[in-house]
């Protein structure tokens, strides 16, 4: 990821750059362009000027030549070959024209005399005796009308003007030479503006008889090309500098003679290598400048951005704390900022409520159980200071919802956040659940625990007074000490709630825990496990036990109850109440349930099979009732095994029954319709009336045996059997007893009208087997002589 | 100067007495026809007999005109006999100023206008080349012959040369000369031709080729 100061600068760099190089280009691209073409134009033109000058001179030259052969002195002369005469008149008339040399040749073209010019040198004289007249007559003709030959004479390049000498025929040849030399060039160039060289041109050499230019570039300018290609003059490289084109001035047989004209370009250039040169600065500067104006851009934009960066990171680690006054020149970073400030405020007030909210219970406005423990955990972290740690919860409180409806519940339930916080200033108090609180309060001095404990009751169960509602509620409450009860939170809360466990099932208003009760519990727990693992094993721990009852006016049985035992791999037998209330309480009664239907089916399609006719009862809680799946499931198992219903019958305890009458009436009836028997077990420890249960649709009361068994004994015990016997037959009801222990139980029984009995008298509950085994052996336990007698 | 003309007249007369024999022919005429390389006839040729016998044959002392007209010589190429004098009349309105340079003749006549007051004596044989000092495009041969027996082509090329000597056919001539203004620049040049060599067609017409092609003249 690129740093958004250098995106900036690289974007503002890159623009400018492409547009200044785009205009550098195309201006550099023209105007070399322009300037080229310029060039060529004018070396054009000065080429067509040379050679307008170059044949101006030879008619020049050639007029002044004429002058002399037309001189009628001369031409006498020339016609007597008188030669000193012909000699003075070539002199004068070379000195007149500045000539470099003169010849005369006679119409052969053979050389008859010269002349050289006074300021040559001697070794110009006598070259000239070689000169080759011959040549030169013969090319000058060969040049028609020009009268001009160009020669090369000792190493020098001379025109020469040829004309003939008439009497009034031709008599003689006079050659006029002229040097083709620097000067000359020279003033070609001042005239042409172009460097002027002249050359003769062979395959093995070119030879230079004269040149403007400098000799360090005479070399390279000569040979360089006409044509000009300087569309990208790129400055510092070696361009090109010069171009040359050659005018032909005369074949030769040693090659031909070339006037070689040369435009420097670097100077013809120069112009606009300084045009050139100034958009490159402007370029660069232009270019320069959009950095700096960017960099200086992007420190106004990423500058603040990056101290929102660090804000925000801040921000994310919860430090809201006000934003830094930045100056920036920027509206929207101005903004940018505000924004932020607000989003700080605003997220730090959020927060605050999220946290808030996250740690208290939203109506009462006290700390939830989890923000209680931790606080609690700090509190222990801190101090070994004492402190209690009850766990409070309102009984009865679904009732006060039910009955004065939920905006009252909720001012209950402020109401006692209240009384739990005028509590101390110190404490620290919870809503843990619906209806439960945690409280941690420290005695006060010379206070004891008990004490305070007592104190919190008290001041709790204060009626309530809501409007015109004078509501008294009651409480149970665990207390927990630290440090005795434990010295970490969730131990002591832990065990503040056994205790409240603890003082619900007693139904007592405070309790405090007691050593070994966790343990206690935690052992219940893992018997509960081990229940499970049984049900799910299904390995023969849990098996089916069934007593025997026997009708006491016919001595049959034709009964018996189908009761649950669980021999437990390590702690062999388990206790029934024990463990099926501990099923009642975690829900896995009606997994129990299940598996006990199935296998008394199965057990009492065995017997059926086997001829014997005992209709089993199951005990079934208040819980299996209200499951709607239970009946079809017993009827789809009575079914597979061809049973009909009466095989089986169901006993529901008394206070099942009654704890919601109306709906467990209901749930009944629909057994009742599908042809069970129910009957009300442990009938006489609840504290149902008679007139409840006559509604009930129930056959069969049975009077527990805490009636039964001190029969001989007690009388009231007789009047309460004997009158509930009475009752129940009044009511339709047959009554059975359990717990028959003696002979004389029996006989009391049998006299009172009792129909049928159970218990060890008659038999134990046995395994299936045993069973059938004490049916096949069995004397009938029937009323003795004396009872029967009586 | 003396013995050379003794010589040759004793020659000559030797010559003349050889040729009596074919004397007996009245005069004849023979004809040239000068041609160039392309066979176009050339007009304004010379062509000269050299007599066998050296002769000194009676001097005319003929008198000639060269005339001036329209910046040209009239005519172009006189044929005279050594001896004679030719006038230089200027019919132009404008001046001239005549001269030679040519060994044979040299003179000048500076600047004049009419006729000017004596004619020039050609008293060497030779070629003569007239010109103007002031007009440059003036050109004029005369060619001095040393004998008559010379003739100047017409237009068509032709002369005829009438043999006055008293011998037969062309026995009296030993040799031929031929001349033309552009058989040299300097115009001095001639040709020249044994008899023997030439060939006389039936008509005894002698035909004669220049070694160059004709350039026209401006006056043609």
């Amino acid at each position: 990821m690129n740093r958004l100061r250098h995106q900036i600068l690289l974007l503002a760099i890159v623009l400018v750059s492409a547009v200044s190089l785009t205009i550098l280009i195309s201006v550099w691209i023209s105007t070399a362009k322009y300037t080229q073409k310029q060039i060529t134009g004018d070396i054009a033109l000065a080429e067509r000027v040379f050679d307008q000058i170059l044949e101006e001179r030879q008619s020049q030259l050639t007029a002044s030549a004429r002058i002399l052969t037309l001189d009628f002195g001369f031409r006498q002369a020339v016609a007597t070959w008188d030669i000193p005469t012909i000699k003075s008149a070539l002199l004068n008339q070379g000195d007149r024209i500045s000539a470099n040399f003169l010849v005369l040749l006679n119409p052969n073209g053979e050389l008859v005399t010269s002349i050289v010019a006074n300021e040559d040198s001697q070794a110009e004289i006598d070259a000239m005796d070689k000169f080759d007249s011959a040549y030169l007559l013969a090319s000058s003709q060969q040049e028609g009308a020009s009268n001009a030959s160009f020669v090369i004479h000792d190493k020098r390049l001379y025109q020469v003007i040829v004309i003939p000498v008439r009497a009034p025929n031709i008599i003689a040849w006079a050659g006029i030479g002229f040097r083709m030399d620097a000067d000359l060039a020279q003033q070609l160039l001042n005239i042409t503006n172009l460097n002027v060289s002249f050359v003769q041109k062979n395959a093995s050499e070119t030879r230079i008889f004269a040149s403007t230019l400098e000799d360090e570039n005479l070399a390279e300018a000569i040979e360089a090309h006409t044509t000009i290609d300087q569309s990208f003059r790129i400055p510092l490289l070696k361009n090109q500098q010069f171009s040359s084109s050659s005018r032909p001035i005369s074949d030769n047989p040693n090659g031909p003679i070339e006037a070689i004209l040369t435009a420097s370009l670097s100077e013809a250039f120069a112009d606009f290598d300084q045009l050139r040169d100034a958009i490159l600065v402007i370029t660069i500067i232009i270019i320069g400048l959009a950095a700096i104006g960017s960099a200086f851009l992007s420190n106004n934009l990423a500058g603040p951005l990056a101290e929102l960066e660090g804000i925000a990171r801040r921000m994310a680690q919860g430090d809201y704390q006000p934003l830094p006054k930045v100056k920036t020149r920027t509206r929207e970073i101005d903004a940018l900022f505000s924004a932020f400030r607000s989003m700080g405020d605003e997220i730090k007030e959020r927060e605050e409520r999220i946290l808030f909210q996250a740690t208290h219970d939203p109506l009462t406005g006290l700390l939830n159980r989890a923000e209680m423990i931790r606080q609690l955990e700090d509190l222990i972290h801190h101090s070994t200071k004492p402190f209690l740690l009850l766990s409070i919860n309102i009984n009865g409180f679904r009732h006060v919802n039910d009955t004065f409806g939920p905006a009252v519940g909720d001012k209950c339930l402020i109401a006692v956040a209240n009384r739990l916080l005028d509590l101390g200033d110190e404490v620290l108090a919870a809503r843990s659940g619906a209806d439960e609180f945690h409280l941690v309060c420290s005695p006060e001095i010379e206070e004891t625990m008990k004490h305070l404990g007592k104190r919190i009751e008290i001041s709790l169960c204060k009626s309530f007074r809501f409007d015109s509602l004078n509501l008294n509620l009651t409480f149970s409450i665990g207390a927990a000490i630290f440090p005795d009860n434990g010295n970490d939170a969730h131990t002591l809360s832990r065990r503040a709630g056994i205790a409240l466990d603890k003082v619900r099932s007693e139904s007592r208003g405070l309790g405090y825990y007691e050593d070994g009760e966790e343990e206690a519990h935690l052992d219940r727990l893992a018997l509960l496990e081990d229940l499970k693992k049984a049900l799910e094993k299904d390995d023969g721990q849990l098996r089916m036990y069934y007593q025997p009852k026997q009708n006491l006016k016919t001595g049959e049985i034709e009964k018996c109850e189908a009761l649950i035992r669980w021999i437990h791999p390590e702690r062999k037998f388990v206790s029934p109440d024990l463990f099926v209330a501990l099923a009642e309480q975690s829900g896995l009664i009606a997994r129990l349930t299940d598996w006990v239907i199935l296998t008394v089916i199965k057990q009492v399609a065995v017997w059926q099979a086997d001829g014997i006719m005992l209709q089993a009862a199951i005990n079934i809680s208040a819980q299996d009732l209200e499951r709607e799946e239970l009946l079809p499931m017993v009827l789809d198992e009575l079914g597979k095994h061809a049973l009909a219903p009466d095989a089986l019958s169901f006993e529901l305890t008394e206070r099942d029954m009654m704890s919601d009458a109306e709906k467990a009436m209901h749930l009944m009836e629909n057994f009742t319709r599908r042809g069970f028997q129910l009957s009300v077990d442990d009938y006489g420890i609840g504290q149902s009336s008679l007139s409840k249960l006559k509604q009930m649709p129930v056959s069969e009361i049975k009077i527990d045996k805490s009636f039964v068994q001190p029969l001989e004994e007690s009388e009231s015990d007789r009047i309460i059997v004997r009158s509930t016997i009475e009752l129940g037959h009044r009511f339709n009801l047959k009554v059975i007893a359990e717990g028959v222990e003696t002979q004389k139980a029996l006989d009391l029984l049998h006299a009172m009208g009792c129909d049928f009995i159970q218990g060890y008298f008659l038999a134990r509950p046995m395994p299936p087997g045993e069973l059938n085994q004490w049916l096949a052996e069995r004397e009938p336990a029937l009323p003795s002589d004396s009872a029967l007698n009586s | 100067m003396l013995v050379p003309i003794i010589l040759r007249v004793v020659i000559a007369a030797i010559h003349l007495l050889i040729a009596i024999p074919y004397m007996s022919l009245a005069a004849e005429k023979v004809t040239f026809n000068v041609v160039d390389q392309n066979g176009t006839p050339v007009k304004e040729a010379v062509v000269e007999l050299i007599p066998t016998l050296a002769t000194d044959l009676s001097m005319p002392n003929t008198r000639q005109v060269m005339d001036q007209l329209d910046k040209q010589f009239t005519p172009r190429t006189l044929l005279i006999t050594r001896g004679d004098s030719v006038a230089f009349p200027n019919s132009d309105n404008i001046r001239h100023h005549v001269y030679s340079f040519s060994p044979a003749k040299r003179f000048e006549i500076p600047l004049y206008a009419g006729t000017p007051g004596t004619p020039e004596l050609f008293d060497k044989s030779g070629v003569v080349v007239i010109g103007c000092n002031i007009h440059d495009s003036m050109i004029g041969f005369i060619y001095v012959a040393a004998s008559p027996f010379a003739g100047l082509t017409d237009d068509q090329g032709f002369t005829s040369i009438e043999n006055t000597v008293d011998q037969p056919n062309m026995q009296a001539f030993q040799a031929l000369i031929l001349w033309h203004p552009q058989l040299s620049l300097n115009a001095q040049d001639t040709l020249s031709f044994k008899f023997e060599d030439l060939q006389q067609s039936p008509d005894g017409t002698i035909s004669l080729t220049m070694p160059f092609t004709l350039i026209p003249t401006n006056t043609d």
